[in-house]
């Protein structure tokens, strides 16, 4: 998937460090806010939460040229997160973990493009979805189901038949120059000072594709296809499926 | 981060975003400490320049033999004035920007509003759910059952709320 994506979508890959320093974590504006969901090693550091954080400190402090724009991100790594306000939910399963693996793309672009961006990146995460063979559907979030820092935001979400619900595969946000200022990140012919534009993401990963969304959990691309199959106790019937699919999966 | 320009400028806008997000946030607070940044700015500014030049008549005055030392003591009333008034400057700064860091961001105006995830709005759906004649096994179950998600193994090792993939568990997360 990663692949799909640096080979097909244009994205560079990036293999960042999995602890973050302070600065970097007021950047994404986990902090000061949301402490509560991260590990903290005794050196200082926080393990990161998501890829979101070091590819949104790439270009910290700096100052990018109107050529160097747009910037296509996309990282592999594992997440932490600590899950404080989840006691006594989603208690079972690999859906809210304090360890798991996603895909990240980010992308820095001209104000003014960050719709269009958006609706790219959006297509970008779908690819991947359709070659899972998962039935999904695209949501529009509300204001008030919307992250801190996005401006606005669309969501996969797929059907898990075992649990009966519709759970967010990934999730595509744009942040206008909301993160940028708060990294200090800054280009030289934009109109204002700090107009960077737009900030997008997509947690999505290989096996998993999950969603970067802050405390809503992350359902993986993979849970429903352990159900999708099926076959009640006869499920042995999907070992050898599962086994193919993790062979022979193909992407575009 | 908004931009701090907003706050004074287009106060309204930030209200209407913060309403949309039914999210909590002492906006008037907030304007409340932007206005008496600035003024303190000025004060500050003023009081530097008036330091500025008791400088440069005192430096006259020495030159030309005269009296300075009412100028002088003039200067260092305004100095210590300056000094508490430059903290408390820095203290509003300080406020002005942890309040800044707390503001989330203004949604587009193409965001549907509403208070919770029964507000949002599905655009389309692509396939159709799987449709069985039995209850389907939620994904813990069926990962255990092929011995390819080891939940016990992993709150052994590390605890509740992690999970050692196995085999093709295993290959299915790197993939």
């Amino acid at each position: 998937m990663l692949d799909t994506h640096t080979r097909k979508h244009g994205y560079t890959e990036v293999s960042p460090p999995y602890l973050a320093n302070e600065r970097s974590l007021f950047g994404t504006a986990n902090l000061p806010k949301f402490e509560d969901d991260l590990f903290k090693t005794t050196d200082g550091y926080y393990l990161i939460p998501t890829a979101e954080v070091p590819l949104t400190n790439m270009h910290q402090g700096e100052i990018l040229e109107g050529e160097d724009l747009p910037i296509y991100y996309t990282a592999y790594t594992a997440c932490f997160r600590r899950e404080a306000g989840a006691a006594g939910k989603e208690t079972r399963g690999m859906i809210r973990v304090h360890q798991f693996h996603k895909v990240e793309l980010m992308k820095s672009v001209r104000p003014g493009q960050g719709s269009e961006e958006l609706e790219k990146l959006v297509k970008d995460a779908e690819v991947i979805v359709q070659a899972l063979e998962l039935p999904y559907r695209r949501v529009h979030l509300c204001t008030g189901d919307m992250g801190h820092q996005p401006q606005q935001t669309f969501d996969l979400e797929g059907y898990f038949p075992g649990m009966d619900r519709w759970l967010e595969l990934s999730s595509c946000s744009q942040y206008g120059d909301y993160q940028a200022r708060r990294c200090n990140t800054r280009t030289v012919h934009s109109v204002h000072e700090l107009g960077f534009g737009l900030r997008a993401h997509y947690g999505g990963d290989p096996g998993k594709l999950p969603a970067g969304k802050r405390n809503c959990g992350d359902p993986r691309s993979i849970t429903p296809l352990y159900g999708r199959d099926g076959r009640d106790s006869a499920s042995y019937a999907v070992a050898g499926r599962l086994t193919n699919l993790a062979r022979r999966w193909s992407f575009p | 981060m908004l931009d701090r320009r907003l706050v004074r400028e287009d106060p309204e806008k930030i209200r209407q975003a913060l309403e949309k997000r039914g999210y909590e946030f002492d906006l008037d607070a907030l304007i409340a400490v932007e206005a008496q940044r600035r003024q303190l700015l000025q004060t500050v500014e003023s009081r530097r320049a008036e330091k500025n030049e008791l400088s440069e008549q005192i430096a006259k005055a020495m030159r030309e033999g005269g009296d300075a030392a009412t100028l002088k003591e003039r200067s260092s009333q305004i100095g210590t004035e300056l000094a508490a008034l430059e903290q408390e400057l820095n203290e509003a700064e300080q406020c002005f920007e942890q309040m800044m860091l707390d503001l989330p961001n203004i949604p587009l105006d193409e965001v549907p509003v509403g208070e919770s995830e029964q507000d949002n709005v599905v655009m389309y759906e692509v396939g159709e759910p799987p449709k069985f004649d039995f209850t389907p096994r939620p994904h813990w179950e069926i990962g255990e059952l092929l011995g390819i998600l080891d939940f016990e193994g992993a709150a052994r090792m590390a605890g509740a709320r992690f999970v050692t993939d196995v085999g093709a568990g295993a290959t299915l997360e790197r993939r």
